[in-house]
C-alpha cells in the first residue's frame, strides 16, 4: 500500500462511491417493489396463523397470539381436501388428454401437407383470443343434455377446449424448429411416420411436451368461469370455485380465509418453484424469436 | 443418403421392435428403395390421409368442445331462445341492434375499456420501470424474478379472496396500514363505493398481470448485446439514456407481444371481478364479460350473453390481428 500515491487511492474510493451510489438506490426500489408484490401473500400466511376472527389490522404479527387452529379446521372440518382431490383429478386429466392429442396435432400441422393446413393453424389461433364465456354457455346447454353437469367428467371434458388450442400452438412451433433430419434418418431405417413420432420425436420434443402438460394443468387448475356454471354440488366443487363461495359481503372468519387461501396455493406455488424455467421459457419463446 | 442395406440392420431393428416387425423390415430392405424424390400424387394423398389421421382425434375433440359451440354462440346471437318452450327463432340481426343501443351494455363496454387501459398502461409502466431500475445485469437477479413472479402463480379467485380480506371495510389488510399510518379512520369502503371500486380493482389487476409483463421484459433485456451498453457508455450516454436508446427499442417486439396479450387477457377477464364485486356497486365495475354472464345465467337471456360476447371476440380479433401486423411490419 505504501507504494500506491494518495492521488491513486482516492480515485478508487471515488469509484467505488460512485458505484455504490448507483447501485444502493437501484437495489432499494427493486426491493420496495418486490416487498409491494409479495405483501398480499404475507397478509395471506398472516391472516392464517391469527385468531379464526381475527381484524388483523396491523402490519406485523402479533407473536402472541399465533395458532394453527385454522389449518386444523380448514383440513379437517370442510370439504378442503375433497375439492384439493377433484382439483387435482381434473387438471391431470386435462393435462393429459392435452399432450397426447397436441402432439399429435402439432406434429402433422408441422410436417405434413394437406389442404386446409393454413385453416387449421389459423383456427388455433384465433381460438385462443375467445373469452371463455362464449364457449361457456353452450357448452353448458350441450352438458346439460348430456346430464353431465355438476361431474367432474363433464367438465374434464370441456377443459379439452381451454387446453387444446393453446397446447397445439406451443407444440407446433416447437416441432418446426426441431431439425428434420432425425426424422429423415428414422424414415430411411425403415421406420414407419407412427414409429417415427413415437420413437424418435418424442424424446426429443420431450421438453416442449413437459411444458405443454404444465401449461394445461395450470390452465385447467385455474379455472373458474367452467365450473361455476356447471358444478352446483358441493363435494364435486373444484378448488376455485369453493374459494369464490368464501367472498361474501360480510367477511368474518379471516383465520379460516387465511388457511384456505395457503394450502390452496401451495400446489401451485410448489410446481411454479419447480418447474418456472418451463413455464416462463415457454410463455416468452414466441415473444423472443 | 441412401445406407446400404443390410440384413444384420434389420435384425438390430427387429430386436427392437420385435421379430414380426424384423421380418417385413428385412423384406423392404431387398426391394429397392428410392432415393429422395419428389412426392408423387399418390404420395400426397396418403400424406394427407396420414396428417388427417392424426389430426382427427384432436380435430374431433376441439370440434366438439370448441367450434361447435362457438358456432352454437354465434347462432345463437342471431336468434331468440325461449328457455321455457326450448325453441329457437332467428332474429338476423335484432339483438345487435338492440345491444347497442342498450345503455346498460354500452356502459359495460367504457367499463371494460377503463379497466382495461388501467390495468394494462399501469402494468407495462411498472415494468418499464423495472426494466429501468434493473438496466443490464444487477445483483439477486434470481430471487428478484421470483419474487417479482409470484403473483402469476396465484389462480385469480385465490388472488380475489386475497384482495378481498385487504380491501374489506371493516378491517381489512388496506384499511389496517392506513389508519396505523394515520391515514383516516380505517373505515373506507373500498369495493363498495361507485368511486373507489374501480380503482381498487384495478390495483388488483395490476397486481396479477403485470408480473407476466415483468418477467418477459426482463427475459428480452437479457437478450441484449451487453455490448451495445458499453459502446453507448463510452459515446458518454448516463444511465438514463442508455435505458432509452439502448434498451428500450431492443424489447419493443416483446413489449408489442406482451402488451397484446395482456390487454386480451384483461378485456376479456372474468374471475376477479365477477368474485369481488359482482360487476357493481351499481354497475361500477360492470365489464363485458360479467354482462354476458348475468344475461345468460341469471336473465336466462341466452341470446343477449351470447350477442354480447360475440361483440367482445370480436373487438379482440381485430385487436390482435392489428397487433400482430405491426409486429411483422416491424420486424422487417
Amino acid at each position: 500500500m505504501s507504494t500506491r500515491t494518495t492521488v491513486q487511492t482516492r480515485r478508487r474510493v471515488q469509484l467505488r462511491l460512485r458505484r455504490l451510489s448507483r447501485e444502493v438506490p437501484r437495489q432499494l426500489g427493486l426491493a420496495v417493489v418486490a416487498l409491494l408484490f409479495v405483501l398480499p401473500l404475507y397478509w395471506l400466511v398472516k391472516m392464517s396463523v391469527g385468531p379464526a376472527t381475527s381484524r388483523g389490522s396491523t402490519l406485523f404479527l402479533d407473536l402472541g397470539d399465533l395458532t394453527l387452529d385454522n389449518y386444523v379446521y380448514v383440513l379437517r372440518d370442510s370439504e378442503f381436501l375433497r375439492w384439493l382431490v377433484n382439483s387435482v383429478v381434473v387438471s391431470s386429466a386435462a393435462a393429459a388428454i392435452g399432450v397426447v392429442t397436441s402432439l399429435f396435432a402439432a406434429y402433422s400441422l408441422a410436417r405434413l401437407r394437406f389442404r386446409g393446413r393454413t385453416l387449421f393453424l389459423q383456427l388455433v389461433v384465433v381460438t385462443q383470443m375467445i373469452p371463455s364465456i362464449l364457449v361457456a354457455i353452450p357448452l353448458f346447454v350441450i352438458l346439460i343434455r348430456l346430464h353431465l353437469n355438476d361431474s367432474l367428467v363433464g367438465l374434464s371434458l370441456t377443459y379439452v377446449s381451454l387446453v387444446l388450442p393453446f397446447g397445439v400452438w406451443m407444440l407446433y412451433g416447437f416441432i418446426t424448429e426441431l431439425p428434420i433430419e432425425l426424422e429423415e434418418a428414422a424414415f430411411i431405417d425403415g421406420a414407419n411416420r407412427f414409429q417415427v413420432v413415437t420413437r424418435v420425436l418424442l424424446p426429443v420434443a420431450a421438453p416442449g411436451l413437459a411444458t405443454v402438460g404444465i401449461f394445461s394443468f395450470l390452465l385447467a387448475w385455474e379455472d373458474f368461469l367452467l365450473g361455476l356454471m356447471i358444478l352446483s354440488s358441493s363435494d364435486k366443487l373444484t378448488l376455485t370455485v369453493a374459494a369464490s363461495r368464501l367472498v361474501t359481503d360480510n367477511l368474518t372468519y379471516y383465520g379460516y380465509i387465511g388457511a384456505f387461501g395457503v394450502l390452496g396455493l401451495v400446489p401451485v406455488m410448489v410446481i411454479f418453484a419447480f418447474l418456472q424455467k418451463y413455464i416462463v421459457r415457454g410463455l416468452t419463446a414466441g415473444a423472443i424469436k | 443418403m441412401t445406407t446400404s442395406s443390410s440384413s444384420a440392420d434389420g435384425d438390430r431393428r427387429g430386436d427392437e421392435l420385435g421379430e414380426p416387425a424384423a421380418r417385413v423390415l428385412r423384406s423392404q430392405r431387398r426391394r429397392s428403395r428410392p432415393a429422395q424424390i419428389e412426392p408423387t400424387r399418390a404420395r400426397r394423398r396418403r400424406e394427407a390421409l396420414t396428417a388427417w389421421g392424426y389430426l382427427s382425434p384432436a380435430a374431433l375433440l376441439l370440434a366438439l368442445v370448441f367450434l361447435f359451440p362457438m358456432v352454437m354462440a354465434v347462432v345463437l346471437s342471431f336468434s331468440s331462445y325461449d328457455v321455457v318452450k326450448r325453441t329457437i327463432r332467428l332474429v338476423r340481426l335484432d339483438n345487435y341492434m338492440d345491444l347497442l343501443q342498450n345503455p346498460v351494455f354500452l356502459s359495460s363496454v367504457l367499463t371494460t375499456v377503463k379497466w382495461t387501459v388501467a390495468v394494462v398502461f399501469l402494468s407495462y409502466g411498472l415494468a418499464l420501470a423495472i426494466a429501468g431500475l434493473v438496466n443490464g445485469a444487477v445483483h439477486g437477479a434470481r430471487l428478484y424474478r421470483v419474487l417479482f413472479g409470484l403473483p402469476w402463480a396465484v389462480p385469480p379467485v385465490f388472488a380475489a379472496l386475497i384482495w378481498a380480506a385487504l380491501w374489506d371495510p371493516n378491517g381489512g389488510g388496506v384499511n389496517g396500514i392506513l389508519k396505523s399510518a394515520g391515514i383516516g379512520d380505517g373505515h373506507y369502503n373500498w369495493l363498495g363505493s361507485t368511486d373507489l371500486a374501480l380503482p381498487s380493482l384495478v390495483i388488483v389487476g395490476v397486481w396479477r398481470f403485470a408480473p407476466f409483463m415483468v418477467l418477459s421484459i426482463l427475459a428480452g433485456m437479457q437478450s441484449v448485446d451487453p455490448q451495445l451498453y458499453e459502446a453507448a457508455a463510452l459515446d458518454g450516454a448516463g444511465g438514463w439514456r442508455r435505458f432509452w436508446s439502448v434498451t428500450f427499442p431492443l424489447i419493443r417486439p416483446v413489449s408489442v407481444v406482451v402488451l397484446t396479450l395482456t390487454t386480451i387477457w384483461a378485456a376479456r377477464h372474468f374471475d376477479m371481478i365477477w368474485t369481488l364485486t359482482h360487476g357493481g356497486p351499481a354497475n361500477a365495475t360492470h365489464v363485458i364479460s360479467v354482462y354476458s354472464y348475468e344475461e345468460t345465467v341469471l336473465n336466462a337471456n341466452v341470446g343477449n350473453g351470447s350477442t354480447a360476447a360475440v361483440i367482445l371476440s370480436v373487438l379482440l380479433l381485430a385487436l390482435a390481428l392489428t397487433m400482430s401486423k405491426r409486429l411483422t411490419e416491424g420486424a422487417k
